[in-house]
């Protein structure tokens, strides 16, 4: 495992597992994070995916969009376009890095929204769409909730700011990127560069994926409804790192 | 605007036995490593250096932006650091790992003084390891409790059901809910129909989750008092150093404070020109809300530059 700095003014986190030599393939991986709290929330368990596909001989790069994690600047004015950029400088470094003639995305949450965008523009061999935000309206309605909730009986108030478009679970969205996400629509967008797909989902989105006709495009498999992403109050499973999905997305790579 | 990186500096770096804890340091542009303190933002329970809605990250551009460099890292087997192969138990491991760092630092920089940054659990590793390394010349501790559990005699489910009483008193006494719940949209004070329903149903669901608490929970009636409780506090005051609690009002952590009543053992004292206590109310443990964490970082931002 190697942490280091990248991008055109090393403005970029990233950290690359290196293949097993004996099982080596010629195929990068590039995983695509959730936003805000729930990228907090899944951290181990990216790292645990990570860790299992570079066993499995894949070189991968798990990276921080800029203004999220440990990359430079806040994150108050990210727009969809600077994560986009970031998934691309992202594959430039470990084509650059490896060798690599083939990538592969795996986008968790947002991150599979934005694995579907750049699926659409640029040729990739495979794209997981790990508990995938299939509508951006509803999304953030989700957000919201999940921040009220939170709030909901606890000491903390909200105070209104101006300067604050929207704030979940303790990260602020703009304005723009607020309108960027809410017009997401996983069913509009044309996958059809893309080589393979996986839909890794609960039966809920599972139900959902079929209704926009997403799952013709690709292989699906179905999970428990643990939301290991969410931040819930007096939540006894805040460590917990999915296995079966981590272990059913090697094995369908694989 | 100019870009943070110009600025700033941020470099990964390996360090401890087999290089198998990781940090990030944060440099402010032609920063002399060796006139100027260097803050170490510790781990928060469970979660990965950049913190608790990534005020670890946001704190340290904050304090480069002030000329401060700090080294932000993960305790053995949080986030990208190695677990350790000894079985020394994990409160002191991550004692060690802390002044693994500040040898890491001083052998590598010369830095010669250090301020220790944790909130929650990162606040009592801060407190443990300030107690016997001369080099840390002040501890800013957010929401950490600072005197054991064990060494009160107190359980942490008689600590939460304090903090639970506290919270429903500060409702149920607020004048402000009462007239808000009263006003209901209407002009008149006159209850309507769907706001008493959406009251009821709100009380309703406060009601069941800390009922769901409760019966989970064994209350302690009884309550022993420990003895020497206060000796590290003696001790910390011993070594004259700066020190900056901060307690948020939904955290237990204040409650252990209030129980203990620390700030009458403090005021016992004479050497408290370098001690600050900060209560910072309707914040909960986390510091979800984004203007306290704004609160937050600018607080402890502005105590570290005045140490300087």
């Amino acid at each position: 495992m190697e942490a280091f700095y990248f991008g055109d003014h090393d403005q970029l986190f990233g950290i690359y597992h290196e293949a097993n030599h004996n099982l080596e393939k010629d195929c990068g991986v590039i995983i695509c994070n959730p936003l805000g709290q729930e990228y907090i929330r899944s951290y181990k368990a990216i790292q645990k995916l990570a860790i299992g596909l570079s066993e499995k001989g894949y070189h991968v790069l798990r990276f921080d969009y800029s203004g999220t994690g440990d990359s430079y600047n806040y994150d108050t004015n990210t727009l969809v376009n600077d994560l986009l950029s970031d998934i691309k400088t992202a594959i430039t470094e470990i084509i650059d890095c490896t060798g690599v003639n083939k990538v592969v995305l795996i986008g968790l949450r947002y991150g599979a929204s934005l694995a579907a965008l750049i699926a659409s523009t640029l040729q990739v061999d495979k794209v997981v769409f790990w508990n995938p935000v299939l509508n951006g309206e509803k999304y953030l309605k989700e957000l919201l909730i999940s921040h009220k909730d939170w709030l909901n009986g606890s000491f903390a108030k909200q105070k209104k700011n101006k300067h604050i478009f929207f704030e979940s679970n303790g990260f602020e969205i703009n304005e723009q990127l607020h309108k960027e996400i809410n017009s997401f629509n996983m069913a509009k967008i044309d996958l059809i560069n893309t080589n393979k797909l996986l839909f890794v989902s609960s039966k809920r989105n599972i139900e959902i994926l079929n209704k926009l006709k997403l799952m013709k495009l690709g292989d699906y498999i179905e999970t428990d409804d643990i939301e290991f992403w969410v931040k819930k109050e007096g939540e006894i499973d805040k460590s917990l790192v999915p296995i079966q999905e981590i272990d059913s997305i090697i094995k369908w790579l694989d | 605007m100019a870009r943070l990186e110009q600025n700033v500096k941020q470099e990964a770096i390996n360090f401890s036995n087999e290089d198998r804890l990781l940090g990030i340091l944060t440099i402010p542009k032609n920063h002399d490593f060796t006139i100027h303190p260097i803050v170490l933002i510790l781990n928060a329970g469970l979660l990965h250096r950049v913190g608790s809605n990534r005020m670890g990250t946001n704190l340290a551009f904050k304090l480069a932006e002030n000329s401060i460099a700090s080294f932000r890292f993960d305790f053995s087997g949080i986030g990208d650091s190695r677990n350790s192969d000894t079985d020394i138990d994990t409160a002191q491991l991550f004692i060690n790992d802390t002044n693994d760092a500040i040898d890491y630092l001083k052998n590598e920089y010369g830095i010669k003084e250090y301020i220790l940054f944790g909130l929650c659990s990162g606040a009592e590793v801060a407190f443990e390891v300030a107690l016997n390394n001369q080099v840390i010349t002040g501890i800013c501790l957010v929401n950490g409790t600072t005197i054991k559990l064990k060494e009160i005699g107190i359980s942490y489910q008689t600590i939460k059901s304090l903090t639970e009483r506290r919270y429903l008193m500060k409702n149920l006494l607020n004048l402000f809910n009462w007239l808000n719940f009263l006003k209901s949209g209407n002009l008149h004070t006159s209850i309507n129909k769907k706001s008493a329903k959406k009251f009821l149903r709100k009380a309703k669901l406060i009601f069941l989750k800390k009922l769901d608490a409760r019966n989970n929970e064994v209350i302690k009636t009884t309550i022993t008092l420990g003895e020497n409780k206060f000796s590290n506090w003696e001790k910390i005051l011993e070594r004259d150093i700066h020190i900056f609690q901060i307690f948020s009002e939904g955290s237990s952590s204040l409650d252990i404070y209030n129980y203990n009543k620390l700030d009458k053992f403090l005021l016992k004292k004479q050497k408290l020109q370098k001690l600050s206590v900060k209560i910072i109310k309707d914040v909960d443990h986390n510091f979800t809300p984004l203007w306290s964490q704004q609160l937050l970082l600018n607080s402890v931002t502005k105590w570290i530059t005045n140490l300087q």
